[in-house]
């Protein structure tokens, strides 16, 4: 049996135990991808977008999770933050960031960084959110080629920036943000706090494989 | 590793409530997880509408499932990626293993994946000359000790610290004899570095999925460890392995399930990754496969549309079943000889493998009702498994002793002038035997119950007689001590 015999295979005995027909079941379908119905949102985000403080939900919801997170004035302000945490908490090590222009700086602190992709001996990573959101305080993360995914997971350390103009209400509506035209990047990750695990007698511990520590620097318009 | 067999469940319970190390083990099962999640939906006062959105969601799927496996499939084929849709575990495990030939692979690096157990997919992987390793801490735990997982979350939530070190002085020998692994954090440190060196060198990923998404052909995943996210995103090739009743209409419809899975499962709003990612890397992205598989597995599941367990096609894998069941308190998860435990284990196995061997597990329950309270996605877990008691009745499953005393009640039940003559006798039967103590130390038939405590003697009139009365307080009447029915 070829492959394609195979899935035409596994489809008919699934088609067959269902009601209606093969052209409403495709047509209900339809009707659902094309209306997008929205679950039940959570009232103290729809509450916090109308007061305008979806940045304050934000940094409240990321602290929660076990990120460190600071507010800061723009992208200037934010290299010297940046500069800080890498002295004040990334092991000693390279230090790998997104490559964009607003990072090029940070190559000529002492140690350097260097653009492109994680290598295993990256100590911290810096990088870029595409969004964040206040609900749950998760930077969304995108693997454009300026931002790779293993930023986001080799190095011990990793350093976010987030504008505040980029922070969703819900998880719904970061998610339907994804949604756009052109290609999408294979690969979108939400961060939510360090890695973490409790696999061993349910004891919550952090820096399993991914870092142990992050930071979110969100960024005011400048 | 033994192969699993559920149609051992009494004599494995009996030795699961002996063994000391599994009961210390597993009171963290029942304080820690329940806690986390009984704070979550506390916090959440939207959760009881989430829960109904999210089954309602599922439900959908259910109904037009044929219609967004074609989406999915449609839709994770134009970024790149390979669908295979199998019939049973032996094509999804061949399936697999051609991937892995066909890339040249050794060493295939795991996410936590319950459907690569359900398939039985490492000893398969390893027969064909491959070398699986288990990324998540717990299957790492696990995998190294030669077991099965425990728990469908917490794989090693049956071990103590203790045995977690010696299991790594056994498995890691080229690191000092004399270190230090009495701590929870040298056991981590020791884990990741291990596992460090597996990530960067394998050849294939394969993880499981939360969810498929059909409108966008992405595969969501889930974890707190990041494992999942290393084990996709380094190696050139990634399989991911789910079964059919994962998909989701669209990213709306995750961001649902997502909302209700972190806070039932482990007491999150958001597990620390959720990752979706479809195909392949795109040009430019530097990383990310080259090749993506996903294979969705059929596996008993398609018989399942359409009939009395349809519901059981809603679950998510979250385990909140399983931490609240009374059972699984007692006896862990390995007494059930399955890959998923608890009540959504004992609903599947019997569904999945088969009624004759798994029919001790439908039994395995005492009917408490708290695992549909605190299912996100309403699933009746107790009528489907008081549904699978009457089919082991039926194929004449149970012992002859149970089933005769089953026919002898419902004799009874059907005269009623008999059964309520046959309660009087036994009643004052007991009360009689029972005359000085008041309770009973041995009664026939009543071992199970008096050889753990005592049997009380019966107090005031039955419940029929009181109905007949018209006495609704539920309480005897002072000085009823005639028998009153």
């Amino acid at each position: 049996m070829t492959a394609a015999d195979g899935r035409a295979a596994a489809l008919a005995a699934v088609a067959a135990r269902l009601p209606g027909s093969a052209a409403e079941r495709a047509a209900a379908a339809e009707r659902r991808l094309a209306e997008r119905p929205r679950g039940p949102g959570l009232a103290h985000v729809a509450a916090a977008a109308k007061a305008g403080t979806l940045a304050e939900t934000f940094c409240a919801a990321a602290s929660a999770s076990g990120a460190t997170v600071l507010r800061t004035a723009g992208a200037a302000a934010s290299e010297a933050a940046i500069r800080k945490i890498l002295a004040e908490h990334a092991p000693a090590g390279p230090v790998v960031r997104a490559d964009l222009p607003r990072f090029a700086g940070l190559d000529d602190r002492p140690g350097g960084a260097h653009a492109g992709a994680a290598q295993p001996e990256d100590a911290a990573g810096v990088t870029r959110a595409a969004a964040g959101i206040a609900e749950t305080g998760s930077v969304v993360l995108a693997s454009d080629p300026e931002t790779p995914t293993s930023l986001n997971f080799l190095p011990a350390i990793h350093i976010v920036t987030l504008s505040a103009a980029a922070i969703h209400a819900g998880l719904d509506d970061a998610l339907a943000a994804l949604r756009g035209p052109g290609r999408r990047p294979r690969t979108v990750n939400l961060i939510t706090g360090p890695s973490r695990t409790g696999d061993i007698e349910l004891t919550l511990q952090v820096g399993v494989h991914g870092p142990r520590a992050i930071f979110i620097l969100v960024e005011d318009d400048d | 590793m033994t192969p699993l067999s559920s149609g051992g469940f009494p004599a494995n319970a009996r030795d699961a409530l002996a063994d000391e190390k599994l009961q210390a083990a597993l009171v963290n099962v029942r304080t820690i997880f329940r806690g986390n999640r009984t704070r979550a939906v506390a916090a959440t006062p939207e959760f009881e509408a989430l829960r109904d959105a999210g089954a309602a969601v599922k439900r959908h799927v259910v109904e037009n499932l044929d219609a967004y496996l074609e989406r999915f499939i449609a839709a994770a084929e134009a970024r790149g990626g390979v669908v295979h849709l199998c019939a049973d575990a032996a094509s999804a495990r061949e399936t697999i293993a051609a991937i892995c030939r066909g890339e040249g692979a050794k060493l295939v690096t795991k996410g936590k994946s319950m459907v690569t157990e359900e398939i039985g997919l490492n000893p398969y992987l390893e027969s064909q000359g491959f070398t699986p390793v288990e990324t998540d801490l717990g299957e790492y735990i696990v995998q190294l000790r030669g077991e099965p997982p425990s728990h469908i979350i917490a794989p090693a939530c049956h071990v103590k610290k203790e045995q977690v070190a010696e299991t790594f002085r056994a498995a890691h020998p080229h690191r000092p004899a004399e270190r230090d692994l009495s701590t929870h954090e040298a056991l981590l440190a020791e884990a990741r570095a291990e596992l460090r060196a597996r990530f960067l060198s394998a050849d294939v990923g394969i993880t499981g999925a939360n969810l498929l998404i059909a409108e966008t052909g992405d595969a969501v995943l889930v974890t707190n460890e990041g494992n999942g996210d290393l084990t996709q995103s380094l190696p050139r090739c990634h399989i991911v392995v789910a079964s059919i009743e994962k998909l989701v209409p669209t990213l709306e419809d995750a961001a649902t399930v997502l909302r209700v899975l972190g806070r039932s499962a482990t007491g999150q709003a958001a597990s620390s990754y959720t990752t979706l990612s479809g195909g392949v890397a795109q040009p430019g992205e530097r990383g990310g496969p080259a090749a993506c598989h996903v294979v969705i597995l059929d596996n008993g599941r398609s018989a399942m549309l359409g009939g009395k367990y349809e519901e059981m096609l809603r679950c998510i894998r979250c385990g909140a079943c399983i931490n609240h069941c009374p059972i699984f308190a007692a006896v862990g998860g390995h007494a059930y000889g399955a890959v998923y435990v608890g009540p959504m284990g004992s609903v599947l196995t019997p569904l999945l493998q088969s009624l004759e061997e798994a029919r001790h597990l439908p039994h395995a329950c005492t009917m408490c009702g708290r695992c549909a309270e605190v299912c996100p996605m309403k699933i009746p877990l107790p009528d489907l498994l008081r549904r699978l008691r009457e089919e082991t009745h039926a194929a004449a499953l149970t012992s002859a002793r149970s089933r005769m005393g089953l026919r002898l009640w419902t004799f009874l039940a059907q005269h009623p002038s008999l059964y309520r003559g046959a309660g009087r006798l036994a009643a004052a039967a007991l009360r009689l035997a029972g005359r000085r103590a008041g309770a009973l130390r041995r009664w026939p038939l009543a071992g199970g119950w008096t050889r753990f405590r005592d049997l009380p003697v019966p107090q005031g009139g039955g419940f029929v007689a009181r109905a007949y009365r018209g006495d609704r307080t539920g309480r005897a009447a002072e000085g009823d001590g005639a028998d009153g029915q």
